[in-house]
C-alpha cells in the first residue's frame, strides 16, 4: 500500500481554512465588540506587551531560522527554519481566533492556548524535516510507504498524546465544577490539531519538489 | 552496539521512581503541631491568582482633586518596577481612567513573612524614606507579619529630617553571619554625591553631630531601623539591620526604595481578596489529569509498543518528578515557584515530549524490527536514528522557552531597558517548558537509551516481539 500526500493541494486548504478562521475572528470580534467577552484583565497588556511580544517573535524566529539553516543546512536549511518560524506565527495567529470563535474568555490562558500551538508547530516542524531529510539521504526503493506517510504517522503520535491529555483534563474541569478549564479546553484540542495539519501541510510542501 | 550491564534498566526505573515518590510526595515530620519540611512535594507547590485568589488594593487619589491619565501612568509604572525588583511574576497593576484609581492585585501566596495585605501595602505605598535623628515613635503594634513595629515618628525624630528619598540613588541587601550567631539580614541603602556627603558630614567621627549617637531609618510612616552611628560613613552605603528584619523584608524593602517614590499622592481605599477565577479544585485536577493521562498513555504505548510502555511510564514519572522538584524548590526553604494554569499546561507539553521522544525510539525499533532487522542492530539504529530528532525539539523548545522567560519575566535584561513588566501566564508557561525540555534530554533520550541497551541483553526479553515486532523465527 503506498499512500502519498499532495501537499501543494493540502496546503492551500490548510491556507485557506486559516483565513477563514482569522477572518471569522476578527469579524466576531469587530461585530460583537469588547463587550462580548470577558476584555483582557492583565494590567501588564499594553504597548509595551505587544513591543516585547513582536520583538520575542523576532528573535524566536532568527534563532530557530539561523538553527534549522545550520542543522538542516544540505536541504534547504534556512528555508526550512523561516517555514517553521512562519508555520509558528500562524499558528498562534490562528490559535487566538479559534478561542474569539469558540467564545473562550479572552484573559492570561489565551497565551497558554498560543503557546501551546507554537510549541506543537515546531515540535511538528522538527519532527516533520527530522524524517524527510533521512528519508531523503536514504531513498530506498524497498520502502512500503512514502516518508510523507511515515511523517504523518510521527505526526499522529503526538496528536494523539496530547489530545488524551486535553480530553481527560476537559473531562477532569466538568466534573470538578472548573468552569474556566472547559472554555480553553476545546479550542486548545482545534488549535493543536490545526497547528499540527497546517505546519505538517507547510513542511511538507517544501520537500516535495 | 553498546553493551550495558544487565541491572542498568532496573537500577534506573528504580532511581527514578524513588526519587519521584521523594519529589512528588515530599518528606515533613511533626513536632507538636508544627510542621517541619524536609523535601517540599506537588501538595507544597504554591498556585498563583488564579488558583488560589488574590489581595486586591484600590488607591485613590489622596485629595479629591482629579488625577490625569499620566499621573496614574506614572504611579503604575513606579508599583509595577517595585514588584519587579522583588521578583513577583504573578500580578496585575492597572489604572482606571474613569474613576481615577489604581488596582493592584498579588497573589494570596507570597514568598514574605508579610501577609499578602501586608505586602501590598507597602509595594502601593508612598515608599518615602527618611533618616531621622534618635528613634522615637508614637507606638508599637503588631504587623502583618506578626512581629512588632514602631510606627509614626514622635518628638525630636519627627521634627527633622537628616536624609530622605531624594537623595538615594538604590537600595539592596546582604546577610552577614558572625561565627556562631544567627545570620542577619541588612538593608543596604546606597546614597547619591549630596547624600554621601551629608551623611560623611553627620557621620564624622572628629565633627559630626549623629557620631555615636541613634538615627533611625523610616519608610514612609514604618520605622525600618534605629542603629547606633559607630563608625564613619565616608561611601554614602547606610547598611541598618533589626531584629525583625528577615531576608525576604529586606528583599521587600530594598525594592521598594529601588524604585522611587511614588510621584502622585494617593491613598488605600480598599484591600480585599479575591476568589481564584479557576475555582479553588484546579490542583487536583491537575492531579486527576495527570494521572488519568499517564495510565491512558501507558496503556496504549504496552498495546502498541509492549515493553517501551514500562519505559514511557519511568519517563513520564521521572520528567514530572524533576519538573515538580524544580517548581517546588525540592530542599531548598522558602517558597516555591509560584504554578498557575499556564505553567501546569506547560507541565503537560513535557509529558508530551517525553512520549513523543520514547516513542520515536520505539516506533523507529518497530519498523527495524519490521524490515527484518535484528533486534540488537534495530535497537541501536532507532537509537541513532532518534537522537537527532529528539535533540533538536529540545533545543528548539528551548529556544521559545528562553526567549519567553527573558522578555516576560520580572528580571532580567527587558526589566532594565523596559521597566517591571511581568506577564506571568507567558513566564510560567516558558519557565516549565525550558526545565521541561532540558531534563527530557535524560528522561527523553539517555534513560530510555540506556534502559533499552540493558533489556536488549536479557534473554526473556530477546524476543522482537517484546518491542511490538514480528518474530523472525
Amino acid at each position: 500500500m503506498t499512500k502519498s500526500f499532495d501537499f501543494a493541494k493540502l496546503f492551500k486548504l490548510v491556507a485557506l481554512a486559516a483565513v477563514a478562521i482569522v477572518f471569522i475572528g476578527t469579524l466576531l470580534l469587530f461585530i460583537l465588540g469588547g463587550d462580548t467577552f470577558i476584555s483582557f484583565r492583565d494590567g501588564n497588556l499594553g504597548f509595551v506587551f505587544y513591543l516585547k511580544a513582536a520583538i520575542t517573535v523576532v528573535l524566536a524566529c532568527a534563532l530557530i531560522t539561523l538553527y534549522f539553516g545550520v542543522r538542516f543546512r544540505k536541504k534547504q536549511g534556512f528555508k526550512a527554519g523561516l517555514i517553521a518560524s512562519l508555520s509558528a506565527c500562524v499558528s498562534a495567529l490562528t490559535s487566538f481566533f479559534i478561542c474569539v470563535i469558540f467564545r473562550a474568555p479572552l484573559c492570561g490562558y489565551v497565551f497558554s492556548v498560543i503557546l501551546l500551538a507554537i510549541c506543537i508547530s515546531l515540535m511538528c516542524s522538527v519532527v516533520h524535516f527530522d524524517f524527510l531529510n533521512k528519508s531523503s539521504k536514504k531513498k530506498s526503493k524497498s520502502e512500503e510507504k512514502s516518508p510523507s506517510a511515515k511523517g504523518f504517522r510521527r505526526l499522529f503520535v503526538f496528536l494523539f498524546v496530547i489530545l488524551v491529555i486535553l480530553f481527560v483534563a476537559f473531562v477532569a474541569a466538568l466534573i470538578l465544577d472548573a468552569n474556566l478549564l472547559t472554555f480553553y479546553a476545546f479550542p486548545a484540542c482545534v488549535t493543536v490539531i490545526f497547528s499540527s495539519i497546517f505546519t505538517f501541510c507547510a513542511c511538507g510542501k517544501l520537500f516535495e519538489k | 552496539m553498546k553493551r550495558i550491564a544487565k541491572p542498568v534498566s532496573f537500577i534506573i526505573a528504580f532511581l527514578i521512581l524513588a526519587f519521584s515518590f521523594v519529589s512528588l510526595f515530599g518528606i515533613s515530620y511533626y513536632v507538636g503541631d508544627n510542621k517541619h519540611t524536609v523535601i517540599k512535594g506537588f501538595g507544597d507547590i504554591d498556585w498563583g491568582i488564579d488558583t488560589t485568589g488574590a489581595t486586591k488594593l484600590v488607591l485613590k487619589s489622596a485629595t479629591d482633586d482629579e488625577m490625569s491619565a499620566d499621573s496614574l501612568k506614572a504611579n503604575t509604572r513606579v508599583i509595577k518596577n517595585r514588584l519587579a525588583y522583588f521578583g513577583l511574576n504573578d500580578y496585575e497593576v492597572y489604572f482606571v481612567d474613569d474613576t481615577d484609581e489604581i488596582v493592584v492585585v498579588v497573589p494570596r501566596t507570597i514568598d514574605c513573612d508579610y501577609s499578602s495585605k501586608g505586602f501590598v501595602k507597602l509595594i502601593a505605598g508612598k515608599g518615602y524614606v527618611t533618616v531621622r535623628p534618635s528613634d522615637d515613635y508614637t507606638q508599637m503594634v503588631i504587623d502583618e507579619s506578626n512581629a512588632g513595629a514602631f510606627v509614626t515618628p514622635a518628638g525630636d525624630t519627627s521634627k527633622s529630617v537628616l536624609l530622605d528619598s531624594e537623595t538615594i540613588a538604590n537600595a539592596s541587601y546582604f546577610s552577614y553571619k558572625p561565627e556562631g550567631e544567627d545570620k542577619y539580614y541588612y538593608l543596604n541603602i546606597a546614597f547619591d554625591e549630596q547624600g554621601t556627603d551629608a551623611l560623611y558630614t553627620m557621620t564624622n567621627s572628629m565633627t559630626g553631630k549623629y557620631y555615636n549617637q541613634i538615627i533611625s531609618v523610616w519608610l514612609d510612616d514604618l520605622m525600618l531601623a534605629n542603629p547606633t552611628v559607630s563608625e564613619e560613613i565616608s561611601d554614602g552605603q547606610l547598611a541598618v539591620s533589626g531584629y525583625s528584619m528577615t531576608e525576604s523584608k529586606a528583599k521587600l524593602y530594598s525594592a521598594i526604595i529601588s524604585a522611587g517614590v511614588l510621584p502622585y499622592d494617593m491613598k488605600i481605599d480598599s484591600v480585599q481578596f479575591v476568589d481564584p477565577v479557576a475555582g479553588y479544585m484546579v490542583s487536583d485536577i491537575f492531579l486527576i489529569v495527570g494521572i488519568a493521562a499517564t495510565l491512558l498513555i501507558t496503556i496504549l504505548m504496552i498495546l502498541r509498543y509492549r515493553v517501551f510502555g514500562g519505559i514511557a511510564l519511568v519517563s513520564i514519572i521521572g520528567q514530572v518528578a524533576v519538573l515538580v522538584a524544580i517548581i517546588s524548590g525540592f530542599c531548598i526553604p522558602g517558597r516555591t515557584f509560584l504554578m498557575d494554569i499556564s505553567g501546569a499546561c506547560a507541565l503537560a507539553l513535557c509529558v508530551v515530549l517525553s512520549v513523543i521522544s520514547v516513542s520515536f525510539i520505539a516506533h523507529t525499533l518497530k519498523e527495524n524490527l519490521e524490515s527484518g532487522m535484528a533486534l540488537r542492530s534495530a535497537a541501536e539504529a532507532a537509537i541513532k536514528h532518534s537522537r537527532k530528532n529528539i535533540f533538536d525539539i529540545n533545543i528548539v523548545l528551548i529556544i521559545v522557552a528562553l526567549m519567553g522567560m527573558l522578555m516576560f519575566g520580572s528580571v532580567g535584561l527587558t526589566t532594565a531597558i523596559f521597566g517591571g513588566m511581568a506577564v506571568s501566564s507567558i513566564y510560567n508557561f516558558c519557565f516549565v517548558l525550558f526545565f521541561g525540555a532540558v531534563v527530557n534530554f535524560f528522561t527523553g533520550y539517555l534513560f530510555p537509551e540506556l534502559m533499552l541497551r540493558s533489556l536488549v541483553n536479557f534473554k526473556v526479553f530477546s524476543k522482537p516481539s517484546w518491542y511490538g515486532g514480528k518474530n523472525n523465527d
